[in-house]
């Protein structure tokens, strides 16, 4: 019972462990699942054992081992089910013949620099009772890997999964996966079995009479489980019961034929018939276990045997950097040439040679196998996990470096968006401006938000103008493994989402649609993405609505106070009141320059719509200090066609509150705009948290404004317009 | 189209069998010519050809993990060994496996024999798998002989952590 009670400790400190350690990594844009293998690392000899010997070893007794072998065992056997379940044969879309050859180089090469490697490798990390052929092939294998599972990850959290660069990358590591499991069950065979002999064929031959028995006769069976899925419409146990039992006896069978458990579980996964429903219902229930619960334990399983320790001497680091140097180089250089010889551009071709550089997860796995057959000693072990760790942990940041965002946009498909851009185009006489002027529009409810839309399109629609409006629909990831951050299922929810939003666009305001333009992406930062697109885009506004405090009162805080904090464009926060029509607007003046942005704001309204009219409260607390308004507002003003300028009145009033006199005027009043500023109650604290007194006060609907350019383009671009077509 | 496929079909068979063939003449120079390590891995009985003064005491347990040429090691007295399974393995010594024997260096802290610290190790393998040769000791002058007899080989896939 004692040992029970240990192990049952060990998964609790790993899970607590896990988790932090992989937000943490989240949190610097790295996959989740580094951070996993990293805590494991960590609660084995290289950080825990160094740190506290002792504790450690009351931790992990060496009895408890062979309890997290079995648990950690079990939960990889599930996890490359889950694999196989995700490997979809949409993948393999276009560019079949540009994947092939990229993904057979991208193994031929580092297959064949792992090999030169072993003969470098072998007289010094490998003993005399390992065949030199079985190291030689664990090694090509080894550095032939890609880690499909992160690299799908990845590509979907980089919204790569709809250009040409993420699909190819998919389809290359997919075949690319494939075909280094094959190596590794070969490496298998011949490891068990000393050399490519009589027994070491017969195992192979075995199993491909297996891999075709399973994907004839299995695939007819699981067809028909799949018929009895759709007619039932859902899973029921005695389904999993059976599906389950058949991971488990696939295992057994590759298992005996030589080749290790997990091939068994990830044919499996594979041959399943890929409808949808029954896929998606299937990963969901199995995988919340396995990922949080079990893929852990073998983490901490497989850092256990990683001895960070034995690399004393910088000899053995020179090593480790060679293999490191190696791996990348077989794998970059390789994929690089391939796809430059299938005519890629040599920026996307050094993207895909990063992003097939990662080894990850799996990697980790095929070490495991390797360490347990005793054909790499721990320290060549260590050596690898190191290699593995490093390459995925280069993917993200080279990534960006190469291929960032904003090259992106220009390389999805999206054919819809042009013709109607073409429409657009035509009837709306473009004259000065070479981009047209853009509001970001974050609708997280897009059907509660209408009033933002409203106030969106007042904002932006001037007749003279070309101008756009992107509703900008952000979707979160649940979790950050799951079978829903697969590219296939992130792209259905992208899709979803943007016909939804068209469907509400076309019947809110159906004469202009063409000028609302969606954009739906996926994120795991809302904050971050927005302001990031906001840049991209060049949009002139971001304009929110306001933040539905769940637990400060704060209507600015959250996302929207992060968005203010950090945009580098200006931001406007919206508080509706549920005012139908913005005819009568208020802005009080405070003489900084979110004010005037308030004002530039409201003069534009003014210019789009002949019915509005502008009220500009001066509070002056002071007799003698009567503040101006500014230069800019001033020249503004003057450049104001009369027909408009007669529609705006300054008043001045004289309050000891200054928000309380805004207050009292905003009774009646469609909008106030007011700017981010000490005397609304509105301004940016430490830690950028903003207070947001006027918003809990104001009797009418609130725009608050902040500012960010110097120079800004609401009013300047369709003034200039105005003249030039005067003076024409 | 057709020329294409037949055109690729055979580049992509020269490439795989090329690789294989290289493959093939790498292992087999490898199996030939490379020569990697004799196993020295696990625990082995010192028993040391002669006592220290005034010691009773003349047993040793030394604990090999090997990767490759790169040795690590630990040396324990057989008492302790049972009590603290986890201060003693941690390898303190370390070494570099060469044609059969080796050499082995580092901080022994816990271990002593009657008062006296082992400082280096120097052995062979002898031909019926045990080890041969001398110690030498913190202010002792000169090394003492011994002969060494493998325990039992420990498994590699258990060794997680002592």
């Amino acid at each position: 019972m004692h040992i029970v009670v240990v192990v049952l400790l060990e998964i609790l400190v790993v899970i607590g462990l896990s988790r932090f350690v992989g937000v943490a990594f989240r949190w610097i844009n790295q996959p989740l699942v580094i951070g996993e293998i990293v805590a494991g690392i960590m609660l084995g000899p290289s950080l825990l054992g160094l740190v506290a010997p002792g504790f450690a070893a009351t931790l992990f007794p060496s009895e408890a081992v062979p309890f997290l072998n079995m648990l950690s065992q079990v939960g990889l056997i599930f996890f490359m089910f889950l694999i196989g379940l995700e490997l979809n044969p949409k993948y393999l879309t276009g560019n079949l013949e540009t994947a092939i050859l990229t993904s057979h180089i991208s193994i031929l090469v580092p297959f064949c620099l792992g090999t030169f490697l072993a003969v470098i490798l072998y007289p010094l990390v490998s003993v005399s009772s390992v065949p030199f052929t079985a190291f030689a092939l664990f090694l090509g294998a080894a550095m032939s890997i890609t880690a499909f599972p992160v690299l799908a990850r990845i590509i979907t959290e980089n919204n790569l999964q709809r250009t040409r660069l993420g699909t190819l990358a998919l389809t290359c590591a997919a075949v690319d996966d494939v075909t280094a499991w094959c190596v590794l069950a070969v490496a298998i065979a011949v490891a068990r079995n000393g050399s490519i002999d009589q027994k070491a064929v017969l195992t192979i031959i075995e199993s491909l009479f297996y891999i075709g028995f399973m994907f004839t006769v299995g695939r007819w069976f699981l067809k028909r489980l799949s018929r009895y899925y759709e007619r039932a419409g859902r899973l029921s146990q005695l389904t999993m019961a059976l599906i389950y039992s058949g991971v488990v006896a696939s295992a057994l069978i590759t298992e005996y034929i030589g080749i290790h458990l997990i091939f068994g579980a990830f044919l499996l996964g594979a041959v399943m018939p890929k409808n949808e429903g029954l896929v998606r219902e299937l990963a969901v229930k199995t995988e919340d276990f396995v990922l949080i619960f079990l893929l852990p334990v073998f983490f901490a399983y497989s850092g256990l045997k990683t001895q960070i320790g034995l690399l004393n001497s910088p000899q053995l680091w020179g090593l480790c950097l060679l293999v490191l140097l190696v791996a990348i180089a077989g794998k970059y250089i390789g994929t690089y040439i391939a796809a430059r010889v299938c005519g890629i551009n040599k920026r996307e071709a050094s993207a895909l040679g990063w992003l097939m550089n990662t080894r990850g997860l799996t990697e980790l796995i095929v070490l495991n196998i390797g360490l347990e057959l005793k054909v790499i000693s721990p320290l060549l072990f260590t050596m690898l996990v190191i290699m593995a760790l490093v390459t995925t942990f280069m993917t993200s940041p080279l990534l960006e470096l190469t291929y960032p965002k904003r090259l992106i946009r220009k390389d999805i498909i999206e054919p819809k968006m042009d013709t109607e851009e073409i429409n657009g185009a035509a009837t709306v006489s473009v004259s000065s401006s070479e981009h047209p002027y853009r509001i970001l529009v974050p609708v997280a409810n897009p059907s509660t938000q209408r009033g933002l839309l409203h106030l969106a399109t007042a904002i932006s629609f001037n007749r003279q103008q070309n101008t756009i409006v992107n509703p900008l629909s952000l979707i979160e990831l649940p979790e950050d493994y799951a079978f829903e951050s697969t590219p296939a299922e992130a792209e259905k929810m992208i899709r979803q989402r943007q016909q939804e939003l068209e469907e509400l666009i076309y019947r809110f305001d159906p004469a202009n649609s063409y000028q609302i333009q969606p954009i739906v992406r996926i994120t795991n930062n809302v904050a971050r993405e927005t302001t990031q697109i906001a840049h991209i885009e060049q949009a002139n506004l971001i304009l929110l609505g306001w933040h539905r405090p769940a637990f400060s009162k704060n209507r600015l805080g959250g996302r929207v106070g992060q968005i203010l904090s950090t945009a580098d464009v200006d931001v406007a926060v919206y508080i509706d009141r549920g005012q139908q029509k913005i005819e009568s607007i208020l802005v009080p003046f405070s003489a900084n320059i979110h004010d005037d942005l308030a004002i530039i704001l409201a003069l534009r309204l003014l210019l789009n719509k002949d019915t509005c009219t502008v009220k500009i409260l001066q509070v002056v607390t002071d007799k003698h200090i009567k503040k101006e308004l500014s230069y800019e507002v001033q020249t503004l003003m003057e450049q104001l066609p009369s027909s408009v300028r007669e529609r705006i009145y300054v008043e001045t009033v004289e309050a000891v509150e200054p928000i309380q006199a805004v207050v009292a005027a905003s009774e009646g009043i469609d909008l106030t705009i007011a700017g981010t500023s000490r005397a609304w109650g509105i301004e940016r604290q430490t830690l950028g948290r903003y207070t947001d007194q006027l918003a809990i006060y104001c009797r009418s609907s609130l725009l608050i404004t902040r500012r960010y350019s110097p120079v800004t383009a609401h009013l300047t671009s369709v003034l200039a317009d105005m003249h030039s077509q005067v003076a024409s | 189209m057709h020329q294409f496929n037949v055109k690729s079909l055979t580049f992509y068979a020269v490439a795989i069998t090329s690789v294989l063939i290289l493959f093939k003449v790498v292992t087999a120079y490898g199996e030939s010519q490379l020569k990697a390590p004799k196993s020295v891995f696990g625990k082995y009985y010192i028993t040391l050809a002669e006592n220290l003064s005034n010691c009773k005491q003349n047993t040793l347990v030394l604990d090999i993990q090997q990767s490759g040429i790169f040795l690590n090691a630990s040396l324990s007295t057989p008492t302790n060994q049972k009590i603290s399974t986890h201060r003693e393995k941690n390898p303190s010594l370390n070494g570099k496996f060469n044609n059969n024997s080796f050499s082995l260096s580092g901080r022994v802290d816990n271990t002593r024999l009657c008062n006296a610290i082992p400082e280096t190790l120097q052995a062979s393998l002898v031909p019926e798998g045990g080890l041969s040769g001398q110690i030498t000791f913190k202010d002792v002058p000169k090394s003492i002989k011994f002969n060494a007899i493998l325990q039992k080989p420990q498994e590699q896939s258990t060794q997680s952590f002592k």
